[in-house]
């Protein structure tokens, strides 16, 4: 055991980042007030809510006017879906949502399916991504909304956002997209992709927990689904979070200041992980296409083994990484996006991902490239699928 | 993928002096504690809940469940446990298995007119060859789980003995005793030699969460201890075993009428309403005609029971007929009798003295004092 933990799960969340702490210190006497209220202390909150609110709006290329803060990614996700249908009574029922969403996503179609929505699953290829014309081909003329994710969390496969964009306002079709793991990690901007709906969260970019954002284009019909006091002009009630929404202008500051030199670093780092691991242990199998992922993830299956036992396995040795989402971990079904790539069941429930981060250092990766390989053999020594195969 | 039958031929790592011991924590005090002395003793150690089934599946009024096992209260249960004790803690997701070789054997049982004892079933069939599979996939040389039982390595003979926990009140090892050799010699049962109260006032001094815990000695899967309720709700409509049947009594003379033979066990007086001018017992199930034979108490005895699925712990698979005291059920307080090989070969047991309800589908242990020296289900019997 090393006297530290080796956190290479970036995807699942993100420590806060030391400036962002000292800079949320700063503010925390002066942001306490209601926003809502009239006097100054309701004032002064007011204030660094919408000055976050600017400084949010101007990283992701949207008008202040068209940033909501939110709980985080799940309920901007939820609100967009549920916004979006039940503000068009008038419309088709049809929606489309591609095959590799983050629950969120898939659980907010869900909802609607059960109140009259018909949804349609896009596909994506072998690469993991859903391409154009995989959407072109699901659209009806009357589709009311499209959504499909930026950047898969479990991948890292980078989407053509701008192209699908494109397809679904050629039919009038509405696009959200969930841009959660994407924020920070590449460029995000909604005017450049032209999308409807976009979708973030603080916490994947080493801001605050609990705080998270949708842009809505503005103009679009759209009905809300917390109701209460008219804050966030009315499309989401509740006393907002300024502090965390503070936290969250200055992560995604920092995070977009450092984004290339940080990326090009973890890029160097993952490449010669991969490589690394693929001449010490047989059998690996990567999910994605490398070139289109966002170089802080991979995700891989060591044939004839369970992911979670990989994944406990290294715990024991003070490595954290994931096996399928976080989201559904405890769960061993295989998980949805690496069944969509066509990987097989078997070698699907193997996946595991390895998400690099702020922190990672080479030190690290040589930590965890020495303890796998023992951890990989012992696993296929008592994996009968993996024996026969082998013999 | 790791279903690799049980072997430990090659389960002992050498670079490891102290080996990995993983728990199996129920979420009840019994295996917090069993994992705290675990770890006392100066063992490294994980703790791992298996979740074998869930609301949903088992059905129940929610208002009448209450935090027994792999509900999600007492799995956090767990969890906090091994926080307070500091050790790792993982969920295994054991529910498909758990179905496909517990429920379904439960209610496979119950169609067959037996009454089975889904413990048993779970201990031979699941907990130790996954706890034991989960164990080495982590690097893990044994299991540890907070059963009231022993187990002792006998020199003489070579062999892991199986012996009754030192708190008779408690003792668990009835339901132990299909444990395979190469299982014994692996498993570390903590609490064998304490007494229920030093555990608790163990888990106190700890300050356990689950220190005060009420325990649950049903069967965790049927969560309101109503297991007509659950056969009813498991089984098709027009099951046999749940259709009316007729009520016989010795004389072959039809008396009455039941509502599924599903619902009656030998020995049992309830669901048998008729005034036959003295008490009614269920004597013997025939599914075939869907007849629930009745007597009165004194033609339930029977001294001869034929047995399946034998194991022999403490001692090997004996050639000449054994004495013993049985078991007949996890209550019984066991009566003489010699364990010898029918004509087919299996083994039967004869009683010295006739027994009350020899229950098919129930297990059969035997003891030589606080030995176990094996066991298996009783399979048919004579009253």
């Amino acid at each position: 055991m090393t006297d530290r933990t080796i956190f290479l799960d970036y995807n699942s969340t993100t420590p806060l980042d030391p400036d962002v702490h000292t800079a949320m210190e700063e503010k925390r006497d002066e942001c306490w007030g209601n926003p809502s209220s009239v006097h100054a202390a309701g004032r002064a909150a007011k204030s660094i809510l919408e000055e976050a609110r600017e400084r949010i709006a101007a990283q992701i290329g949207c008008d202040p006017g068209e940033l909501y803060f939110t709980s985080g990614g799940t309920e901007s996700d939820n609100l967009a879906l549920k916004g979006c249908f039940f503000g068009h009574p008038d419309r088709s029922r049809r929606l489309a949502v591609s095959s590799i969403e983050h629950s969120a996503v898939l659980g907010a179609a869900s909802d609607l399916k059960g109140m009259g929505a018909e949804i349609s699953s896009i596909p994506c290829d072998s690469r993991g991504v859903i391409t154009p014309e995989a959407l072109a081909e699901v659209l009806s003329t009357d589709t009311l909304m499209a959504a499909v994710m930026a950047a898969n969390n479990e991948t890292g496969t980078m989407q053509p956002v701008k192209d699908l964009a494109a397809v679904a306002h050629a039919r009038k079709t509405y696009f959200h997209t969930d841009a959660v793991q994407a924020i920070g990690k590449t460029e995000v901007n909604v005017k450049h992709w032209d999308v409807d709906m976009l979708a973030l969260t603080a916490h994947k970019f080493y801001g605050p927990r609990g705080v998270g954002a949708l842009f809505i284009r503005r103009g679009m019909s759209f009905a809300p689904q917390i109701s209460g006091g008219g804050h966030e002009r009315s499309r989401r009630a509740g006393t907002e979070n300024v502090l965390g929404a503070w936290g969250m202008a200055i992560a995604l500051e920092k995070a977009n200041d450092i984004r290339e030199s940080e990326m090009s670093r973890l890029k160097t780092l993952s490449d010669q992980f991969i490589k690394r691991l693929q001449d010490m242990i047989s059998d690996v199998h990567i999910h994605g296409d490398l070139s289109l992922r966002m170089s802080n993830t991979v995700n891989l299956s060591f044939a004839g083994i369970e992911g979670e036992s990989v994944v406990v396995s290294l715990d024991l040795k003070s490595i954290c990484i994931a096996s399928g989402s976080a989201c559904s971990s405890g769960a061993t079904e295989p998980s949805h996006v690496i069944l969509a790539l066509g990987v097989e069941p078997q070698l699907a429930a193997g996946a595991v991902r390895i998400s690099f981060g702020r922190s990672t250092q080479q030190e690290d990766l040589d930590y965890l490239l020495a303890e796998l390989p023992p951890v990989v053999e012992r696993l296929r020594k008592l994996s009968p699928s993996y024996a026969e195969r082998a013999v | 993928m790791q279903n690799a039958p049980f072997n430990v031929e090659n389960h002992t790592d050498p670079s490891t002096s102290d080996p990995l011991v993983l728990v199996a924590m129920s979420g009840g005090v019994d295996s917090a504690v069993a994992a705290a002395i675990v770890k006392r003793d100066g063992h490294p150690c994980l703790g791992v809940t298996m979740k074998l089934w869930d609301y949903a599946e088992v059905g129940g009024v929610p208002d009448e469940r209450d935090g027994r096992c792999c509900s999600l209260e007492t799995i956090d249960g767990a969890r906090s446990s091994a926080d307070i004790l500091d050790i790792p803690f993982y969920v295994m997701d054991m529910t498909a298995p758990f179905r496909k070789t517990v429920i379904d054997d439960f209610i496979s049982e119950y169609k067959s007119g037996r009454t089975p004892n889904p413990c048993v079933v779970c201990n031979n069939k699941i907990k130790w060859m996954a706890l034991y599979n989960r164990a080495r996939s982590v690097g893990a040389d044994r299991i540890a789980t907070g059963h009231y039982a022993r187990i002792h390595y006998e020199p003489s003979s070579g062999r892991y003995e199986l012996l009754r926990g030192v708190d008779s009140t408690r003792d668990q090892s009835y339901v132990l005793y299909g444990l395979k050799q190469e299982q014994l010699k692996v498993t570390m049962f903590p609490l064998g030699g304490m007494l229920k109260t030093e555990v608790r006032a163990l888990a106190h001094e700890l300050k356990l969460p689950v220190a005060d815990k009420a325990e649950s000695r049903e069967i965790c899967f049927v969560t309101d201890d109503n297991y007509r309720r659950f056969l009813k709700e498991k089984m098709q409509a027009d099951e046999p075993a749940g259709l009316p049947g007729p009520l016989v009594d010795e004389h072959g003379v039809t008396v009455g009428e039941h509502q599924g033979y599903a619902s009656f066990t030998v020995g049992q007086r309830r669901g048998i309403n008729l005034a036959l001018g003295e008490p009614y017992y269920v004597r013997q199930i025939d599914p075939d005609t869907r007849t629930v034979h009745i007597s009165p108490d004194s033609l339930l005895y029977g001294d001869l029971a034929s047995l399946e699925s034998v194991n022999w712990v403490s001692i090997a698979e004996p050639e000449d007929p054994v004495r013993a005291k049985v078991k007949i059920r996890y209550l019984h307080s066991g009566a003489d009798a010699t364990i010898r090989r029918d004509d087919s070969g299996e083994f039967e047991i004869l009683f010295d003295e006739p027994q009350r309800a020899l229950t098919p589908g129930q297990s059969a242990v035997f003891y030589d004092g606080d030995r176990v020296l094996g066991g298996g289900l009783v399979r048919r019997s004579t009253t």
